[in-house]
């Protein structure tokens, strides 16, 4: 029987506010020491009631415009009960029924497919403490840290329309990326503050009712959700096919082990019992309000693309490299405005820089495992790098090393340059030196040029940049040898 | 008729970390299903043109702007906890 996954994910991910969700405490806590960013309202302290942070309502109305949703005139906050010791209220504030956005959609695309997946709703609700368990400071108990309580946290719930774990990547890091654009959040994974839970089913192919579906929790990075969706979808047709009953149940993805395994805390039965939150009155979201937060929506990455494409003559590929970061697409628009051409050079200069960007640069990113934003090499700095490399003071290859040094040092490429002697070799002289003692080493590929094998250059010109360690111009290298070889066999 | 049976009341007591003997769990089931009866008093009301009320009068929320304030010392924050060791709240392992 063939089967097909059917997955949903929910993502939390907490809002770039300036206090919390409903108290004045500094919410930016992921610094503090523990428990030094709590008040009586986020520690429940008896008789202490919330006030709501106008601007977390704001953003996610904003999101949810991004998200193609319908925006709830009338919202609300309701409660919802459960006993664990991360909640110090008991409750939580979350909604339920009146969520602040909902049916919207994403557009995706995976293989080259579009694929739109339904948004059921985004809504507000507040983070819980942060806690300890199973490590070498916990002797046994758990540890318990109040500063994220009450950390505005929006909840974005797409339609059970996933159905692999790659369009699940997909969807995720174009949603971290909007939320990025929009500035309403960091999206940052690692530190928690983009979080994600999918919930997993498998169904015959072309049937319409859903299967038992499993809950995964703890996944920490698009790979890690990638990895952990692809197992559980071996592990549920293991299963199926040898006639196993599926549970519904919460399970916890183990990174070490790569396997997804039941979690059984001591938490019960899910049994919330929502009900409209006392202490706060509904919101009134006006028309008015939402057209003008609408009007001034920042340019989104699919605009971004279409408008790099159309001014500056960008292959698709390159810009969709480029906008795929908020923090890439801002550098490399800082570069374009540090290089001082004339609008005729900008298309050469524009993908000259997106290349870079996108190799080199993207390289040493990877390698290092730095965010762009974090990077030592100023945009006016990768133009001036750029420019050497136009006028021909060193090549493209030492302009690769060069870049290097000046990611590893921050130091500009002129003073490189000059402090490692990089300057290309232009001079015929010197380089025909260097091109016949290259002839006399290697007669076996000499004579196969010079009997028409014109691959057989790629290897001299190599071995003319390897003698002058990088600094020959290769053009004129390879000019020389020909010259030299065609002379030689007269 | 009381619409409530002693399973529904050990879930509630479960719910609510109670811990209820048998006589107890006769006692909650009567109690509780003589009010549950009562409201179903309220249910012979037609409220087929009546939108949802969470709240009884009909003001909204105002809201407040995202500016931030003074926060409690750590020392009065860990003041309340049962049981803290002086940075975090100890509390009984809640993961096996």
């Amino acid at each position: 029987m063939e089967l097909e996954p059917i997955i949903g994910l929910e993502v939390h991910t907490q809002l770039l506010t300036k206090s919390k969700m409903f108290c004045l405490c500094d919410a930016n806590y992921q610094i503090a020491e523990p428990n030094s960013k709590v008040c009586p309202v986020c520690m429940a302290l008896p008789g202490s009631l919330p006030v709501i942070n106008r601007q977390a309502i704001e953003f996610v109305i904003m999101t949810g415009l991004a998200l193609n949703c319908s925006i709830n005139e009338f919202t609300q906050f309701d409660r919802k009960n459960y006993a664990y010791p991360d909640l110090v209220k008991g409750y939580q504030i979350s909604q339920y029924d009146f969520p602040v956005a909902y049916e919207g959609f994403l557009e995706i695309e995976t293989d080259d497919q579009p694929h739109r997946i339904g948004i059921t709703r985004a809504h507000l609700e507040e983070d819980v403490a942060k806690m300890q368990h199973n490590n070498d400071s916990t002797n046994g108990h758990t540890l318990i840290d109040l500063n994220r309580c009450g950390i505005p946290l929006m909840e974005i719930v797409s339609e059970p329309e996933i159905s692999s774990p790659e369009q699940a990547r997909e969807y995720l890091i174009k949603l971290q990326n909007i939320v990025r654009y929009l500035e309403v959040s960091t999206g940052d994974m690692e530190e928690g503050s983009f979080r994600c839970d999918a919930n997993i089913s498998l169904r015959p192919k072309g049937s319409k009712t859903l299967g038992t579906k499993v809950e995964i929790k703890n996944m920490n990075s698009f790979r890690s959700i990638h990895k952990a969706l692809t197992f559980e979808i071996k592990r549920q047709t293991i299963a199926i096919n040898n006639n196993e009953v599926i549970i519904q149940e919460t399970r916890g993805w183990d990174e070490e082990k790569e396997i997804t395994f039941s979690q059984r805390s001591k938490e019960f039965a899910h049994d919330y019992r929502y009900f409209p939150e006392p202490d706060l009155k509904p919101i009134k979201i006006s028309k008015e309000h939402i057209e003008n937060l609408k009007s001034s929506l920042p340019e989104m990455p699919q605009e971004r693309r279409d408008r790099l494409i159309k001014n500056y003559n960008l292959s698709e590929y390159n810009a969709k490299l480029i906008t795929s970061n908020k923090a890439t697409a801002d550098y490399f628009e800082a570069c374009l405005t540090s290089h001082s051409s004339k609008s005729s050079q900008q298309i050469e200069i524009a993908k000259s820089i997106a290349n870079w960007i996108n190799t080199e640069l993207a390289k040493l990113l990877n390698q290092t495992n730095t965010p762009i934003e974090n990077i030592k090499i100023s945009p006016k700095s990768l133009i001036n790098l750029l420019n050497l490399i136009e006028k021909g003071t060193i090549n493209s290859t030492q302009g690769k090393q060069v870049l290097e040094k000046m990611f590893d040092t921050g130091k500009s490429s002129e003073q490189i340059v000059e402090e490692e002697n990089f300057s290309q070799i232009s001079d015929l002289d010197s380089i025909r030196s260097i091109v016949k003692d290259i002839i006399v080493q290697h007669p076996d590929p000499v004579q196969d040029y010079a009997n028409g094998k014109e691959n057989a250059i790629g290897f001299l010109v190599g071995q003319v940049m390897k003698t002058s360690k990088g600094k020959a111009d290769p053009k004129i290298s390879k000019s020389l040898l020909i010259e030299e070889i065609l002379s030689g066999t007269k | 008729m009381s619409k409530i049976n002693n399973k529904t009341i050990k879930h509630i007591a479960q719910l609510s970390y109670l811990h209820l003997n048998d006589k107890e769990i006769e006692l909650m089931r009567d109690s509780l299903g003589s009010i549950l009866e009562k409201f179903q008093k309220l249910s012979e009301i037609d409220t087929n043109n009546i939108l949802p009320t969470g709240h009884p009068s009909d003001i909204f929320s105002s809201m407040r702007d995202d500016t931030e304030s003074d926060h409690l010392e750590k020392k009065d924050v860990l003041k309340n906890a049962p049981s803290s060791d002086g940075t975090f709240i100890v509390v009984k392992p809640v993961l096996d």
